[in-house]
């Protein structure tokens, strides 16, 4: 049973190392933030995708500084319901933070599907991914971030770039009116940075490329994670 | 009895092609543009225009159901700074030269669900303006522009499809959680391109993912247990008019192989 007990530390070790994000030393305070910001990351998609524990993922990492409605996931609303929200200003808006994350963690469950076969390791659902593979794999996409200097996550299973406004954006075709409107406000009222964080998924198709996972992340403070979830999204691939 | 039905619409909006815009009602401004546009299908394929009406009832159910479909969903309302632009997209169609929807075991043409469009180049001005005002289309990426061609191949016959890749193309993409239209342009030529309606959300993440098939831009195509019914999606969005019905006489379904 020891053995059996060892053998399963060992192994389950090695396939956390593969995802594990090591520091360099010595460490600026950029790259010690990029070093949370992948942790964070990487740890959010294995909580979502892999061990499908949406719930966990957003209590653990969604932000508290949400209650508008208009940053609600469009799809914890009804599709001709949301249509409205493009141009009625005067549809019902404030809300809580909690239903906020009630509302996000209903978006992240709907992309589950009940007989898809799941990988154990983080490795095994994403791909390596960055600037230089986005370059001549997803040229499209990368004609529309080079704008933003896209860099390579510590762990090289990411890539992320500062978003500011909606057009470094725009890309994910999130139908979430708030991120169109008023994303660059709030950021810039509080003095805040996004940050996008992508993650190529592994190619399961021979129609469609690797699905691409989008993150937002807002450093909010705090310690020892100041990165705050403030949007997820699976772009379309078809 | 459907083809009297269908010819009696057809017919009728003929009739009302001397109207205004203002004055018709939505399902008779949609039945002229799809004369409008059957025209400009027989004119390319080199027949009369006039025989534009037995060219549609000629259409395969599945051929038929995708053009009736994507010129319906062209019909919706972009938005810029909150507010609704004039124009819609169907406004800058200009003629549909290719009707793509072969289903089920049918050659190479079964991953085609599309519409090759002629497009006013200046739809991309339009577009951008979309995009850049924070409206509801935005500039994305895998763009596709399916060029016209074999579209009319005999479904028992292989068919040879001329896909233009990412690389030189352009795409904007409808902001919406389901039934998602993609407009796509050659980089080199913008009025050659491509109308494409997605219907699922749900992506690729997994080995044999459900929904990972042609099947997300068939309207006809629904999950074996009733669910992801993609014309009720269609007919819901596009509730301005009367609610398309299946013309199509077999089913569809994904998650069941089917489009593997």
């Amino acid at each position: 049973v020891t053995r059996l007990t060892l053998a399963t530390v060992v192994i389950a070790s090695v396939g956390l190392a593969a995802a594990r994000v090591e520091p360099q030393a010595p460490a600026t305070a950029f790259q010690t933030a990029d070093l949370t910001l992948a942790e964070a990351s990487n740890d959010f998609v294995a909580l979502w995708l892999i061990k499908r524990q949406a719930a966990a993922a957003v209590e653990t990492y969604a932000t508290s500084a949400i209650s508008d409605e208009r940053l609600f996931p469009a799809s914890s609303f009804e599709p001709e319901a949301y249509r409205k929200r493009f141009t009625d200003e005067s549809l019902p808006r404030q809300s809580t933070p909690e239903s906020f994350k009630r509302a996000l963690v209903t978006h992240l469950e709907g992309f589950y599907e009940p007989d898809a076969k799941i990988p154990q390791e983080l490795t095994q659902l994403v791909a390596p991914f960055s600037p230089g593979i986005a370059r001549v794999d997803r040229p499209g996409l990368w004609s529309l971030i080079s704008h933003t200097a896209p860099r390579t996550l510590p762990g090289n299973l990411a890539l992320a770039y500062p978003v500011g406004q909606w057009r470094d954006m725009a890309w994910t075709g999130t139908p979430t009116v708030g991120f169109h409107r008023l994303f660059e406000e709030m950021v810039r009222a509080r003095s805040r940075s996004g940050q996008a964080v992508v993650f190529q998924a592994r190619r399961v198709s021979d129609y469609y490329p690797g699905q691409l996972i989008f993150l937002l992340w807002v450093n909010e403070g705090g310690s020892p994670n100041p990165w705050k979830l403030w949007g997820a999204e699976l772009p379309p691939v078809s | 009895m459907v083809r009297l039905l269908l010819v009696c619409a057809v017919t009728g909006a003929l009739a009302f092609g001397t109207q205004t815009q203002s004055s018709l009602t939505p399902d008779q401004e949609l039945a002229e543009k799809v004369r409008d546009l059957m025209k400009s299908y027989a004119k390319h394929k080199g027949k009369p225009e006039a025989d534009w009406q037995t060219i549609y009832l000629n259409l395969s159910p599945d051929r038929r159901a995708v053009f009736d479909a994507a010129v319906r969903h062209l019909f919706f309302q972009p938005v810029s700074n909150g507010v609704p632009i004039g124009k819609r997209l169907i406004d800058y169609v200009e003629a549909v030269h290719g009707i793509w929807g072969v289903r089920l075991n049918e050659g190479d043409g079964k991953k085609q669900f599309r519409l090759s469009i002629v497009w006013n180049p200046l739809v991309i001005k339009y577009l951008q303006v979309v995009h850049d005002t924070g409206g509801n289309i935005s500039r994305s990426d895998l763009g596709h522009v399916l060029m016209p061609g074999a579209d009319e191949t005999p479904s028992s016959q292989p068919v040879k499809v001329d896909v233009r890749g990412p690389g030189g193309v352009v795409t904007y993409r409808e902001s919406s959680t389901a039934q998602r239209l993609q407009a796509s342009f050659l980089t080199e030529n913008p009025s050659i391109g491509e109308v494409d309606v997605d219907y699922d959300k749900t992506p690729c993440l997994y080995p044999g993912s459900c929904h990972c098939q042609p099947s997300n831009s068939d309207v006809g195509s629904f999950a074996s247990n009733n669910t992801d019914h993609h014309l009720k999606l269609h007919n819901t969005a596009t509730a301005r008019f009367s609610p398309l019905a299946p013309a199509w006489s077999d089913t569809a379904y994904h998650c069941k192989g089917k489009y593997q």
